[in-house]
């Protein structure tokens, strides 16, 4: 009697899990929501979700957990994993629009230029929407001098991007590699009204107004250390255009102005000859 | 014979196995651990309310320490450090917590009130595009590039510092304090509001040589003002359009973080009134406004 009812007991233990399980949780769209966050520049958001999809979908998702591993490897500035993901994927013979921009992308970053071009054409052939691979090809022509090539394809992806900050920041650098200063600066002066704050786009407009020939000018956030790097890195500016009175003369004041020593432009200026 | 010693040996085994006496308990193992996750987050949620947030952000810390993948605690570490200012610091705990509920409005809003806290708009109106908030990219067709470089360069770059006001009053027969205030042209630290910079320099005027007057700075301060730009409703307002949600009547808290979540899989469409908490003005119902955990962990 006893052993039939311990039988019972453990048949009853045993069904309750499967009675109390809780209810599955709606599929979620792992491929979008990871494109979303790289795009916006959420990686960590982006790869904490890739280890949630590769554990729930196994091997069957057709290819596109590779497409994204190897975006993710992209955003992560892992430009040879970057580079062989995409390159195995497009061998296999993918026409996803992200392969050939991924592909492209990471192939300008490792200096590959011509393979470079050669992709992202590709990608704006079959894919004229998307304003990343319009963006990087008028990087590529940067780096051939084509310079009427690449004006195109900045306007193409500024007109088309929702960061139009980046786009302005490359056509800024385009400009001044033309030795169009008066334009870079005014190109700047558009991305700095979108993005005030952005340290990389102020660094380029100060580089761009000491090019045309206007001093920099501090700014209400500036301390003194910030203020200092900005003199500084106009310092070097003005050194590499040859014009060594304004350099030392942004060069001294970023060390004098500066609450802590500023070892780039005292270097600079003792390679003046000067003694800071 | 040998039946009967197998009977009886089966007779005592089944003695042995019964609980006549005994009542079994059956609990799972990790009920303790949930439990204490539960508690740690209700008092996060609390100390968060009473703006004592780094008591919130130690108590939400206890909670995913408990669950690694609880949006709820992963949500609550990033508004702790965004409350204190460290929105470097908050930044991966709501991509961390997005990653747990993608779907989640108020995970969003947190997140995108923490980047225009930092001075990032666009990015923070991109996150709130993805839940179908914030302001939509226009389709009004943007200048050219060969427009705008031709627009004329250094009418406006770096914003330099603009003497808004001046002011001297004399201190005494030899100083007189000189008053800028100096304020930002392009810069807003927070939405609707600009800064300032209140530069005073007590200034040394002394005839050093009889006929022969000298000026020499003594002293200077420099102190930021922080102001509001247009009236506090029309900001609040204004405020609460870009996040999307309603603002009537409703007050923002003084962080401007909402706490509460709405669990992954549950209806995450339906809020779109302003987030609010305790912090003065509703008191009695503070607690109601507090997320409590009702789906399951996972």
């Amino acid at each position: 009697m006893s052993v039939l009812l311990l039988l019972a007991a453990a048949a009853a233990a045993a069904a309750a899990p499967v009675a109390d399980a809780p209810a599955t949780k709606p599929r979620l769209d792992y491929g979008r929501l990871i494109d979303d966050a790289i795009d916006g520049g959420r990686i960590v958001q982006a790869e904490s979700m890739f280890g949630q999809w590769r554990t729930e979908s196994g091997q069957s998702d057709d290819g596109q957990v590779e497409i994204a591993a190897a975006r993710l490897a992209l955003a992560k500035g892992q430009d040879v994993e970057a580079e062989t993901r995409f390159a195995s994927i497009s061998q296999a013979g993918s026409k996803d629009c992200r392969v050939d921009e991924g592909l492209g992308i990471a192939r300008l970053r490792l200096g590959h230029r011509v393979e470079a071009s050669e992709a992202l054409r590709r990608a704006v052939d079959h894919c004229p929407g998307r304003w990343r691979a319009w963006n990087a090809l008028g990087v590529a022509y940067d780096a051939e001098k084509a310079w009427p090539l690449s004006a195109a394809a900045y306007e193409k992806a500024f007109q088309l991007t929702d960061k139009p900050v980046q786009v302005l920041n490359n056509y800024g650098l385009s400009m001044m590699a033309q030795g169009q200063a008066e334009k870079a600066a005014s190109i700047y002066a558009k991305a700095l009204e979108l993005a005030p704050d952005d340290r990389r786009i102020i660094s380029n407009a100060d580089a761009a107004q000491v090019m045309a020939g206007r001093d920099i000018s501090r700014r209400a956030d500036d301390d003194a250390n910030s203020w200092a790097k900005r003199l500084g890195a106009a310092g070097q500016v003005a050194l590499r255009m040859g014009d060594a009175i304004k350099a030392r003369a942004y060069l001294s004041r970023a060390v004098t102005e500066s609450e802590s020593y500023q070892p780039e432009a005292a270097a600079a200026l003792a390679s003046l000859g000067i003694k800071p | 014979m040998t039946r009967r010693v197998v009977a009886i040996a089966l007779i005592f085994m089944s003695a042995a196995c019964s609980s006549v006496n005994r009542e079994v308990a059956i609990r799972s193992v990790n009920s303790e651990a949930v439990a204490a996750g539960q508690d740690a987050l209700a008092r996060g949620d609390l100390l968060f309310s009473r703006g004592e947030h780094a008591l919130a952000l130690d108590a939400y810390r206890r909670a995913i320490r408990q669950n690694p993948a609880d949006a709820h605690a992963l949500n609550g570490v990033a508004i702790s450090y965004a409350a204190m200012g460290r929105h470097d610091l908050a930044r991966d705990y709501f991509e961390l917590a997005l990653a747990r509920a993608p779907q989640d409005e108020r995970i969003h809003r947190n997140f995108a009130r923490s980047l225009m806290a930092q001075g990032l708009p666009a990015e923070a109106n991109a996150l709130l595009a993805q839940i179908g908030q914030g302001a939509t990219h226009s389709l009004a067709r943007r200048p050219t590039l060969a427009e705008l470089a031709a627009a004329g360069a250094g009418a406006r770059m770096v914003g330099p510092v603009q003497a808004a006001g001046l002011e001297l009053e004399r201190m005494s027969l030899g100083e007189v304090r000189l008053r800028t205030l100096a304020v930002s042209a392009t810069r807003t630290v927070l939405p609707g509001r600009m800064t300032s910079q209140l530069n005073t320099a007590i200034v040394t005027v002394a005839d050093a040589r009889g006929n022969e007057p000298t000026i020499s700075l003594s002293r200077e301060l420099k102190a930021p003002i922080v102001e509001m730009a247009a009236g506090p409703r029309a900001a609040e307002a204004k405020r609460a359009a870009s996040l999307g949600c309603a603002a009537k009547g409703a007050r923002l808290p003084a962080t401007g973080y909402s706490i509460d979540l709405v669990p992954l899989g549950s209806d995450a469409k339906t809020s779109q009134a302003c987030p609010t908490m305790a912090g003065g003005d509703e008191p009695e119902s503070m607690f109601e406004k507090l997320w409590k955990w009702s789906g399951e962990r996972g």
